[in-house]
């Protein structure tokens, strides 16, 4: 008995005394009212070594880039190549290691998490519910109207589901609740980010478990959201991000080719073999029935 | 699984408790974990015997064992009031009939003499009451367990042979629940319960008649207070219940808040919600710690009034039975044999009210279990069921109706045929019923109306065994299981061979990854295949369907979400895969629809288009608006980089 509970009690404090890596300086300030320029200069991340003595490896390299107020980035890469990592050092859910990001000229580090994950909207890859109501879950960090609810739930499309059910805006969701599905969770994360309205947005990967009509609906009202946005777009369909600013490919926690969808299309080997596999075949049936 | 069909079609929700189907019944609070039900339920209890009808011998041992051990302990003080008596009067008529018995037949006499017989008999009954304890707690333990055992298997063997249908309207939370938490209050009273209650009525019952033995005047005063006892009890166990109720919830509660906002930490952290959640997470702990003092003040609270009690009912033996003795009217022994018995009335009364709510909980318990070994099976073999011979691998579909929920039809009036090797794409949207359809072939689910036929036999005048072991079903998330990637791919077919296995994963271009991981073939998967990326999971599944070879492939493919470099082989190992078979594919690849013979557009459980992909293009309907919309740019022309570099 005894033994067993001084074991569980330094279990306990070792919680306890966990310190987060990510800390706020004494004299952080407020960041507010951003325009939305963001700046990596010479990024490196690594997680912290696992195995004493061995040197811990870096999982971004020497990032670089520019994204004006309302541009849109597009990361594309294979699994492992570090897209997720990148767009996570944006809300400072890591710290970088080397380097330094900018948002309009302020180092994320100089300001307090608070102010600098309230500028910031994402949609993860795996949606996640909390247990409540669908109008809990839409209005999740804010105070909203019903209103603004609705009409965030009518630009994900959502809404017509939502009062298909029995119980509405008030269905519960979540552990116990109604079982959604991806396509539904997701859209419903993007509800969620819409009602906010941050001037930077992360979309990782957000339209992968819709159905293809759904995804063109999420796409169209994306784009009309994006106006003065800054927006992060992780995907693995080029339809979805042809239309960026900018495009890098990730290979190996670095940017290995970057450029408008044209200018890759011209450039880019590994983005043009992406491209003959996804689109190519697409555009050349549709092109055979545009000739007759 | 096969429910992906039916989300967003209405299907799932507003299903009303225990479905027209067998659902599960939902018990009133939302955690459904903690039910009460009668103190004795007829219907499990006659259940239950029937179990325990296989352990007869081992029954009967226990009983008797506890009816020995109840006795020889209710004995012991006894033997106490019998060495007093004989100390304080030397006479051994006052000795109780079992002693007189013995030192008549053994002619023992002398004071000294008597109390050794005593001392002996003392310890030979207690060697009796240790000993038929301990077969008793043995023989209870294996009977309890081994009926919980059975209970588990019944209910394990149930579940894997309940059809799809059943999963889609019961949470798989919800049946967890069943197999942990009831099958748990059930065993806390198989396995020693059951016996305890009978003990302590014996005992009960025991003391009374002792008591009423050695004065029945003394007897009828001091038992005054066990009604007042009883009642207390009752009351008592009535609130007490209610506050671990409390207790049970609010950690639960609790716990679940834990769950959530761990799991949730990135959507907290990127809300800026810790606050909020810090506050709400305080309250529930809150909650919990005052749920907790209240039970405690509860049972707290209890132990000085039974104390009480007792005490009161002592003081009334030293108080009258005192003055009698002084009289002479009651013998020394009998005085503290009162004393002795009194005092352990309070045992069996505590154990038979904690009890009282164990059997409700049990009882409760028990129907649950029986309704997950009852569940009934809806598709089952027909009493004159043929084993499928080896087939060609022609399908037909003839007036195919569908329906999960009574009056609410998924599929209307289907008719597809299609030849043996012919690759059929589905495309339509989410609800279209895709799933629903592809299903009906391995008899996942039933047809409604219509029939589904496998070169000429109705799937369901065959044996389920020898129709699926000729299908093969590849998910849109492959289920891998826990064990090495060679166990996942012989899954189902152990008696490959080494060579079989590796042409199988070269099959689909899975053998060069599987060689680049440090242990080969003998990578133990961790949960799932989680250390295995989504493109590689998928490969070892498309291993597996090849290794076993079907005539029929049903293919869910997964959509998207799989980098360009998996993407390449994936469409070169879905060629593989579908060669030589007739193919029903859920197809989400441009690719997988160009090579199909065939493709089947669905729209509202409905075959609205067929026909190949240039010819449904041509024909501008609704294939061509999916089509359009899915993959086609609708803002701009798209630019092709020869055009481009003409230009």
């Amino acid at each position: 008995m005894t033994s067993r509970a001084i074991a569980s009690g330094k279990r306990i404090f070792e919680v306890l005394d966990t310190e987060s890596a990510v800390k706020e300086k004494p004299n952080a300030m407020v960041l507010s009212n951003v325009k939305g320029d963001i700046q990596f200069n010479d990024v490196n991340f690594s997680y912290e070594s696992t195995k004493p003595g061995k040197p811990p490896v870096n999982i971004l390299e020497n990032i670089k880039f520019e994204a004006k107020s309302g541009e849109m980035v597009a990361l594309l890469g294979a699994t492992g190549s570090g897209k997720t990592t990148l767009v996570n050092l944006v809300p400072r859910f890591y710290d970088v290691t080397a380097g330094s990001i900018k948002i309009d000229d302020i180092d994320i580090r100089d300001v307090t998490l608070a102010s600098l994950r309230r500028q910031i909207g994402i949609v993860q890859q795996d949606s996640f519910l909390f247990t409540g109501t669908i109008r809990d879950n839409t209005s999740y960090g804010v105070i909203a109207d019903e209103e603004d609810i609705i009409n965030a739930a009518r630009t994900a499309h959502l809404h017509d589901f939502i009062i298909t059910l029995s119980d509405g805006y008030d269905t519960w969701v979540g552990e116990r609740g109604v079982t959604l599905s991806g396509g539904q969770k997701q859209r419903l994360a993007i509800a969620r980010t819409l009602l906010i309205d941050p001037r930077i947005r992360i979309l990782d990967d957000s339209t992968s478990s819709v159905d293809t009509e759904t995804e063109f609906l999420i796409q169209q009202a994306l784009r009309e959201l994006m106006k003065g946005r800054t927006t992060f777009v992780i995907a693995q369909r080029l339809q979805t991000v042809k239309d960026a600013q900018q495009i890098f490919i990730l290979d190996k926690g670095r940017i290995v080719e970057q450029g408008t969808h044209i200018q890759l299309l011209q450039d880019s080997k590994i983005y043009r073999e992406i491209y003959e596999l996804q689109l190519c075949a697409q555009e050349e049936a549709l092109g055979v029935e545009v000739k007759k | 699984m096969f429910g992906g069909g039916m989300v967003g079609g209405g299907g799932l929700f507003g299903r009303p408790p225990g479905g027209p189907m067998g659902g599960l019944t939902h018990s009133s609070d939302l955690s459904d974990d903690i039910v009460f039900g009668k103190v004795y339920d007829q219907k499990v209890v006659s259940r239950l015997v029937v179990y325990l009808n296989k352990y007869e011998f081992s029954a009967v041992l226990a009983s008797v064992s506890m009816v020995i051990s109840t006795l020889t302990t209710l004995f012991m003080p006894f033997l106490f009031i019998d060495a007093i008596n004989i100390v304080q009067t030397s006479d051994a008529s006052t000795l109780d009939p079992i002693i007189r018995f013995l030192l008549h037949n053994y002619n023992v006499q002398g004071n000294s003499h008597i109390l050794t017989l005593i001392f002996v008999v003392f310890v030979v009954d207690g060697l009796i009451a240790w000993g038929s304890q301990y077969i008793q707690q043995y023989t209870m333990a294996n009977i309890g367990y081994g009926i919980i055992r059975t209970l588990r298997r019944q209910m394990f063997d149930n579940l894997q042979k309940l059809s799809l249908g059943f999963y889609d309207r019961n949470e798989v939370g919800r049946i967890m629940s069943r197999i942990l938490n009831d099958v748990g209050s059930l065993e806390n009273l198989l396995s020693n319960g059951l016996l305890l209650v009978f003990a302590d009525l014996i005992t009960l019952v025991g003391i009374v008649i002792i008591l009423l033995g050695l004065n029945i005047k003394l007897a009828l005063i001091t038992m005054a207070v066990i009604p007042i006892l009883v009642v207390v009890m009752i009351v008592w166990q009535k609130y007490s219940k209610i506050a671990f109720l409390k207790v049970r919830i609010a950690i639960s509660i609790v716990n679940a808040s834990l769950q959530e906002n761990i799991s949730g930490t990135r959507v907290i952290q990127s809300l800026s919600r810790e606050d909020v959640n810090f506050q709400r997470f305080d309250n529930m702990n809150e909650d919990n710690f005052d749920a907790n003092v209240s039970a405690t003040r509860m049972s707290g609270g209890l132990q000085p009034i039974v104390e009480l009690l007792m005490g009161l009912a002592i003081a009334i033996v030293i108080i009258y039975g005192g003055s009698q003795a002084i009289a002479g009217k009651l013998l020394l022994g009998s005085l503290v044999g009162f004393v002795l018995y009194t005092q352990r009335f309070l045992d069996p009364i505590r154990d038979l009210s904690i009890w009282y709510t164990e059997l409700q909980r049990a009882m409760a318990g028990g129907q649950r279990i029986f309704e997950v070994v009852d569940a009934k099976i809806e598709v089952v073999d027909a009493p004159d069921a043929i084993e499928l011979p080896t087939i060609k691998g022609e399908i037909n579909y003839d007036h195919v109706s569908f329906e999960y929920i009574k009056d609410r039809e998924v599929l209307h009036d289907i008719n597809l045929h299609i030849k043996p090797g012919e690759t059929i794409a589905f495309v339509g949207t989410t609800d279209a019923g895709k799933s629903t359809i592809v299903a009906l072939v391995d008899r996942s689910y039933e047809v409604s109306k219509g029939s589904v036929t496998i070169d000429g036999y109705d799937v369901r005048k065959v044996t389920q065994e020898s129709l699926r072991k000729q299908i093969g079903v590849v998910l849109q998330e492959p289920f891998l299981f826990s064990g090495t990637i060679r166990e996942n791919i012989i899954y189902g077919r152990e008696y490959a061979t080494e060579e079989m296995m590796i042409e199988a994963a070269k099959a689909v271009g899975a053998h060069d990854f599987i060689m680049r991981l440090e242990k080969g073939y003998d990578t133990v998967l961790q949960e799932r295949g989680s250390n295995l990326s989504q493109g590689q999971r998928q490969l070892i599944s498309f291993a597996r369907a090849v290794l076993s070879d079907p005539k029929i492939l049903v293919l869910d493919e997964a959509t998207a979400n799989i980098d360009t470099q998996t993407e390449v082989i994936i469409q070169q190992a879905l060629k593989r895969l579908l060669k030589g078979r007739t193919s029903l594919v859920i197809a989400h690849r441009l690719s997988t629809i160009h090579d199909a013979n065939c493709v089947v557009v669905m729209e509202n459980g409905k075959i609205v288009e067929m026909g190949n992909h240039q010819e449904l293009i041509e024909k501008k309907g609704t294939y061509y608006h999916l089509y359009t919309m899915s993959y086609a740019c609708t803002d701009e022309k798209l630019t092709r980089p020869e055009k481009h570099e003409a230009t």
